[in-house]
């Protein structure tokens, strides 16, 4: 790819804050936040929207959060959950705010618009699939993990749950994290009732898992 | 129904004036008297359009309209060193051409343009012709304004008679036409002679100067005549005077004539001529104390030279310098009808900033020399102020420390028409922040858009920006070398913050972040960040930049099996799903995220192939499942 238009950041650490100089970038903002302190047997579903990223921190206590992805709509699980979802800054800022920094990159697409932004979101850690083992057995969704990697030490950062798949938190959870007062770990098991006994088994994450903080 | 229109300015009858050059535009405005004519269109014709009438407005009339504007192209004024151009007339009429009123005939005049010089000849000791030339559209006039005001005459060249000998006189010159007058030009010129008062002296006790002659150019005296009584000894220098130092005359005389040795040619200084009323004896040629018996007889200075710079709107430069670097005043003034001359003394050159002027006005400086006898020739010179509404001159002085400069604005600013800004900076070190912006009336402002033209011109202080009426600048960089053709913005430790790319790519921009390098200050909006670009919400938190790492979509979407098997079909169309810049091996920096829209596990369960600018998708076996997929760059 040649560098031919736009403006194109990148920060201390030689990693990418905008890149106008793409067909195709359009920085991820938080395009919305919301709380849930108890989801439910069943879960609470959340609307999104089409395209959108969703994160989530435990804002209080310790216990894990699963999430059904589904697109627009995904289904979390557990209690205490805050959750921020980011998607591209593709729309057109109508405010009367007259002041900041527009980037548009080659394709004529907005990169991003600092005008009306409150807050952002920072990655501070991305785990590519295959790097991180979940809970194996014994599992017990509301106190103890035994297994599971840690993520981070930080349980105020957010945990990308769009790769998620939930049913409840005791049976099924693949891409869920566990919130403790050491940190954050992985969850991914499996432990349902079969005709032969009870199958009870861990995963790795199979697709990517960002770690966040909410800037704000 | 009556009808009844005319053209607003003459409810009759009468004249229009408009400075709108040929192809410019004339706007008529037009009222009726009677109506409104329902139903009607209006048109207009004038003598000078043979074509078919053109209706205007040439739709939408709702037959309400009792006044209005019309606007019709200038014609090449047939009279084009006259004044008359074009005559219209207003009709009424409606959609099927038939014509109810017909307005008064009216003329669009030119206005008259000034003078641009005034010129003399045949100058005497008690005359001179006076003519003008330069303007347009009108007859030229003349008059004498000073030492006494006679009536203007546009019988040219006029010759005005019996007046005073070495004394300046002022003159005015102006056109006229039918509805007005220019703006008057003025110029200034001396009559010769004044014999007397260009002999001078002191202490001339026992002879008398009585006349003098003037060499051909009429500026110094050639030869004069003396007496003296009792009976005189002279003797005279070519020099400053130094008693004793000059031929000395062996006889008494009681008069005679005297015919300077350097008088005729151009050389400058000042003669003198004294005498004796001691009769020397044989051998003494010590010659006289004559120190009581000197008269000077000074030449008529040369007339100085006036030069002018720096022309804005509002202000101009006069350089004003002397032919006599020896003797004699520098008299210097801004002539507006009337006025003194400010004396410069012994100074040889002058500067001087008129300033608090009109746009777009002439104006006239004039300057002469002074000696102790006599007055040089006036000689004169002209600035014209630039139009406000057209350019904005190169004169905004910024001063170190965020003192504004001068604040201009561009009035009548039309669409789709572009207008440069210049501007230098003065006593501004190299390399230093100097802040600007520009504000417009509508909602664009420098900093966000990003449109127009900004070009930097020979230097870092000199920049030639151009805008439309919306205020869009757009920045042209090119290669990074040693000439500067992008923007630059230089941090205050110095070092460059942002700056052209390394490469020739235009309009490239790359933020470096270099440990050295700085992202802005307090003042400069960067707050105390050390690195790059940082953008900060309204608390000061920082929420895009400085250290963080953020990321970016750089392809999303749905894609649904509808065919079954064994490898996704994206939109039912195409295998594989493309992505900008993807590798097989660069998922450190761009991530591929699956998620199932429907069942449970769909997508957890599939693996994905990384291929160069495109990803695959494997494993998809039930039909009209649903996957979302998201391709991160970070």
């Amino acid at each position: 790819m040649t560098d031919t238009y736009g403006l194109t950041a990148f920060n201390a650490n030689n990693t990418l804050i905008l890149d106008g100089s793409s067909n195709s970038y359009q920085s991820l903002v938080v395009k919305s936040t919301g709380s849930i302190s108890n989801a439910g047997a069943s879960g609470t579903s959340i609307n999104i929207g089409a395209g959108s990223l969703l994160f989530v921190t435990k804002t209080s206590g310790t216990g894990a959060i699963g999430c059904q992805s589904g697109g627009s709509a995904p289904t979390l699980f557990g209690t205490n959950i805050g959750w921020i979802a980011v998607g591209a800054d593709s729309t057109a800022y109508t405010g009367s705010e007259e002041y900041g920094l527009k980037v548009i990159n080659q394709s004529g697409a907005q990169v991003y618009d600092s005008r009306g932004k409150t807050s952002g979101l920072a990655i501070t850690n991305v785990f590519p699939a295959g790097a991180l083992s979940g809970t194996t057995s014994g599992w017990q969704y509301a106190a103890g993990i035994a297994s599971g990697d840690s993520m981070t030490s930080t349980t105020s950062s957010y945990v990308s749950m769009s790769t998620g798949v939930c049913t409840n938190l005791s049976d099924i959870v693949f891409n869920g994290a566990y919130w403790d007062t050491n940190g954050i770990k992985y969850v991914s098991f499996v432990d349902i009732a079969i005709p032969d006994g009870n199958l009870n088994m861990g995963f790795d994450n199979w697709s990517p898992i960002m770690i966040a903080q909410s800037l704000s | 129904m009556t009808y009844s229109i005319y053209i607003a300015e003459s409810a009759s009858s009468g004249t229009h004036v408009s400075d709108a050059l040929a192809g410019g535009s004339y706007v008529l405005k037009w009222v009726t008297t009677s109506g409104p004519y329902g139903g009607g269109n209006f048109y207009y014709n004038s003598s000078l359009y043979n074509s078919a009438a053109v209706f205007e407005p040439s739709s939408g009339n709702t037959g309400t309209n009792t006044s209005g504007t019309t606007t019709i192209v200038a014609q090449n004024p047939a009279n084009n060193g006259d004044f008359a151009t074009t005559a219209y007339t207003l009709r009424a009429g409606s959609t099927t051409g038939s014509v109810h009123a017909t307005s008064p005939t009216t003329t669009v005049y030119r206005q008259a343009t000034i003078p641009t010089a005034i010129t003399f000849s045949n100058v005497g000791s008690t005359s001179m012709t006076v003519t003008a030339s330069g303007g347009e559209y009108g007859t030229m006039e003349v008059r004498m304004s000073s030492p006494v005001t006679t009536a203007f005459t546009s019988s040219l060249p006029v010759t005005y008679t019996g007046l005073s000998p070495g004394t300046e006189h002022t003159f005015q010159a102006r056109r006229e036409n039918s509805v007005g007058t220019s703006g008057t030009r003025v110029g200034f010129q001396s009559t010769t002679g004044g014999a007397t008062g260009n002999l001078s002296g002191t202490n001339i006790n026992a002879i008398s100067l009585t006349s003098a002659s003037y060499d051909t150019a009429n500026t110094h005296v050639a030869s004069f005549t003396w007496s003296a009584s009792p009976s005189a000894l002279y003797y005279y220098t070519s020099s400053q005077m130094t008693p004793g130092s000059g031929s000395l005359n062996s006889s008494a005389s009681t008069g005679g004539s005297f015919t300077l040795v350097a008088a005729s040619n151009t050389s400058i200084g000042t003669y003198g001529f004294g005498y004796s009323t001691t009769v020397l004896r044989s051998g003494d040629t010590s010659g006289p104390n004559l120190d009581d018996h000197i008269t000077y007889i000074y030449q008529r200075p040369a007339a100085p030279s006036i030069s002018i710079s720096n022309i804005t709107d509002t202000s101009f430069d006069a350089t004003y310098t002397s032919n006599e670097a020896n003797f004699g005043a520098l008299l210097t003034n801004r002539f507006v009808n009337s006025g003194t001359y400010d004396d410069q003394g012994a100074s040889t050159t002058f500067t001087k900033t008129y300033s608090g002027l009109s746009p777009g006005t002439n104006y006239t400086v004039r300057a002469k020399e002074r000696n102790n006898v006599a007055e040089s020739d006036v000689v004169t010179a002209s600035a014209t102020t630039t139009a406000a509404s057209d350019v904005i001159p190169d004169d905004i002085n910024w001063a170190q420390g965020g003192a504004s400069g001068r604040t201009y604005s561009i009035t009548n600013a039309q669409t789709s028409t572009y207008y440069q800004a210049h501007w230098f900076t003065t006593g501004v070190t190299a390399n230093t922040d100097i802040y600007w912006h520009i504000e417009t009336s509508s909602t664009a402002h420098l900093g966000y858009y990003v449109g127009g033209t900004l070009t930097w011109v020979t230097n870092d202080t000199k920049m030639t920006r151009q805008l439309n009426q919306a205020g869009y600048v757009r920045i042209f960089s090119s290669g990074d070398d040693s000439t500067w053709r992008g923007a630059k913005i230089i941090a205050t430790t110095g070092n460059d913050s942002i700056k052209s790319g390394t490469t020739a790519a235009l309009g490239y921009f790359n933020v470096t972040t270099a440990s050295t390098g700085g992202g802005g200050t307090s003042t400069g909006g960067g707050g105390t960040a050390t690195y790059g670009l940082e953008i900060r919400n309204t608390s000061g938190n920082v929420i895009l930049g400085s250290s963080n790492r953020h990321g970016g979509l750089i392809a999303t979407g749905a894609v649904t099996n509808q065919s079954g098997g064994t490898t996704l079909a994206a939109n039912a169309t195409s295998a594989s799903i493309t992505v900008e810049g993807l590798t097989t091996n660069n998922s450190s920096t761009i991530e591929i995220l699956l998620a199932g829209a429907t069942g449970y596990g769909s997508a957890y369960a599939l693996s994905v192939t990384r291929g160069n600018g495109s990803f695959t998708v494997q494993n998809l076996t039930s039909d009209n499942q649903t996957l979302t997929y998201y391709a991160v760059r970070y």
